[in-house]
């Protein structure tokens, strides 16, 4: 089990929360009224995929419902960071 | 290397079966080969083996970085079946499990494929109709399926709860009766033996660990055992795709995801069919050892870690024993993970790559077993004549790029929903 400290409600289960998508998907969208469409297309279908700690969009569906950026090594499952989504990072 | 037959079988019992040779041999790897298979799964061993057979070309390696089978080809719940929607993916499927069919004479080694059919349940009717719609089209296609009542499921899996009280009601299923199950790790070692006969070579504990790239050309491969020169390069690395794929600087449409499995220990022979409720996804069979087989859903989060946690343990033995409630005394044996390379639109990606001489086979999914001799195949004579074979040529990279995506579940790129 991995143990996510919520900004709000304090370290939980993860099964209380839910995988959304991997930050860097969100983090370099491109400008809404002027997109790049090849960027816009490597934004949403490509992922580096890499093996250690990523950023990561999650939500605390079962607790706060509030969206969070967590940082977690995708093969240790640490939890290195958990913070709140800034303005921009929503998914 | 003499076949295995009846007869060598009974001659070798005389000796109480001590002087069996190795099934393959265990060479050194050479300097350069015309084809070098990186992974050595299933996938990568039916590539190398038809490579051989299909197209005589021998000169190949596989190269694995543990041992033949260890990955995803040695932990999925062996389940194999054509029921896709798609055309493109139903054409692919059906191909793959007509090879199935033949296989365990081809490769002359008893890989136990028991196509003793597959259900697909419905509990509501909503899911009633579009598996109706699915057989519907699978024989349009050509292919078997019949929807069958609740009464027919009772009569055909009597431990299943089809009674009102049941936690998830039943109302029927889908049948495919040519689906079924295959012996995972006989699929491993028959197309390793297979292929070793026709001179490829099998390097196991040979992690590749960087690719030298020269004027865009793949030209060799850095080992743990050592350089190895190829020709052509074929990746087959499942959950391992995008860090192998990054040592060419390719970034791929793909999320690597867990998935567990687990089985019970062995009992009378209770359950002869496959049971899948793809509402709960739950699957359910026995093995001919007598152990029950389950297997989950992903975990929903990207991890490498190949184990998994136990809520989802915990949530899977609750689901298959509101399926089958005679199952509550059973106790579990052992449980394991797979990681899986889950795609963007939860098909696979095979064919070429921007690279020169680099092609791919991955983005399997978690329902990449029964592609197995399909994708061996076609892969094949993708690498044989340098373009992508019909068969697999809509699973292209290109296709997220040209809006040609093939969306079973029409879920969009979500790989964990896939
Ligand atoms: C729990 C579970 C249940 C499943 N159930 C089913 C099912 O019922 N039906 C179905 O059709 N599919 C199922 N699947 C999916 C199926 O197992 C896979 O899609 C399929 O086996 C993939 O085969 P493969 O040969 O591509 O991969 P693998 O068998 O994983 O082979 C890839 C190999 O590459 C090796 N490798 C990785 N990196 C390197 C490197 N750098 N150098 C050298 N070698 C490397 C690995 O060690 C591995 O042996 C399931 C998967 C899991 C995990
Ligand atoms: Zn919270």
């Amino acid at each position: 089990m991995q143990l996510f400290n919520c900004p709000w409600c304090g370290p939980r289960a993860h099964i209380e929360f839910t995988y959304i998508r991997d930050h860097q998907s969100v983090s370099t969208r491109g400008n809404g009224d002027d997109p790049d469409v090849q960027q816009e297309l490597d934004r949403i279908y490509l992922r580096s995929n890499h093996l250690g700690p990523h950023q990561e969009i999650w939500q605390h569906s079962a607790g706060c419902r509030g969206w969070l950026r967590i940082t977690r090594n995708n093969l240790t499952h640490e939890v290195e960071d958990c913070l709140p989504c800034q303005h921009g990072d929503a998914p | 290397m003499r076949p295995y037959s009846a007869l060598r079988l009974l001659g070798n019992a005389f000796s109480g079966h001590k002087n069996w040779p190795r099934a393959w041999r265990d060479p050194e790897p050479a300097k350069q080969y015309d084809v070098v298979i990186v992974g050595g799964g299933g996938h990568g061993l039916a590539t190398a083996y038809y490579l051989a057979k299909n197209h005589g070309i021998k000169n190949v390696a596989v190269l694995e970085k543990g041992y033949i089978g260890g990955g995803n080809t040695g932990r999925n719940t062996t389940i194999i079946r054509s029921d896709y929607y798609q055309e493109e993916n139903s054409r692919f499927y059906e191909f793959s499990l007509k090879l199935w069919e033949g296989l365990s004479e081809d490769l002359n080694f008893n890989i136990m494929v028991s196509q003793r059919g597959s259900l697909q349940l419905a509990h509501d009717e909503g899911q009633w109709s579009s598996l109706s719609r699915l057989a519907n089209r699978m024989r349009v296609n050509g292919i078997d399926a019949q929807m069958i009542s609740r009464d027919e499921l009772s009569r055909l899996v009597p431990i299943l709860d089809c009674s009102d009280e049941a936690r998830f009601p039943v109302l029927g299923a889908m049948r495919q009766g040519r689906g079924g199950t295959a012996r995972h790790d006989a699929v491993a070692w028959g197309y390793a033996r297979a292929a070793d006969r026709l001179g490829v070579d099998i390097i196991q504990n040979c992690e590749v660990q960087a690719m030298e790239i020269v004027n865009n050309r793949v030209v060799a491969l850095n080992t743990s055992r050592g350089r190895i020169g190829a020709g052509t390069v074929g990746m087959a690395v499942a959950g391992h795709s995008s860090h192998v794929a990054a040592m060419a600087g390719l970034t791929l449409p793909i999320e690597t995801h867990m998935l567990q499995a687990m089985v019970s220990e062995p009992l009378k022979p209770v359950l002869d069919t496959v049971v899948m409720a793809g509402a709960l996804h739950a699957y359910v069979s026995q093995t001919d050892k007598g152990e029950i087989v389950m297997g989950s859903d992903l975990e929903f989060y990207p991890s490498y870690a190949q184990r998994g946690n136990l809520p989802r343990i915990e949530q899977i033995a609750q689901e298959t024993l509101a399926l089958f409630p005679s199952f509550s005394r059973l106790r579990l044996m052992r449980t394991w993970g797979g990681v899986n390379d889950m795609t963007m639109d939860g098909a696979p990606v095979i064919g070429h790559t921007p690279v020169d001489g680099l092609f791919i086979n991955g983005g399997w999914c978690y329902g990449g077993f029964k592609a197995t001799p399909g994708s061996g195949w076609a892969f094949a004579e993708t690498l044989a004549n340098q373009r992508p074979a019909e068969l697999i040529a809509p699973y292209s990279l290109e296709r997220f790029f040209t809006g040609h995506t093939i969306d079973e579940s029409g879920h969009g790129p979500i790989p964990q929903a896939q």
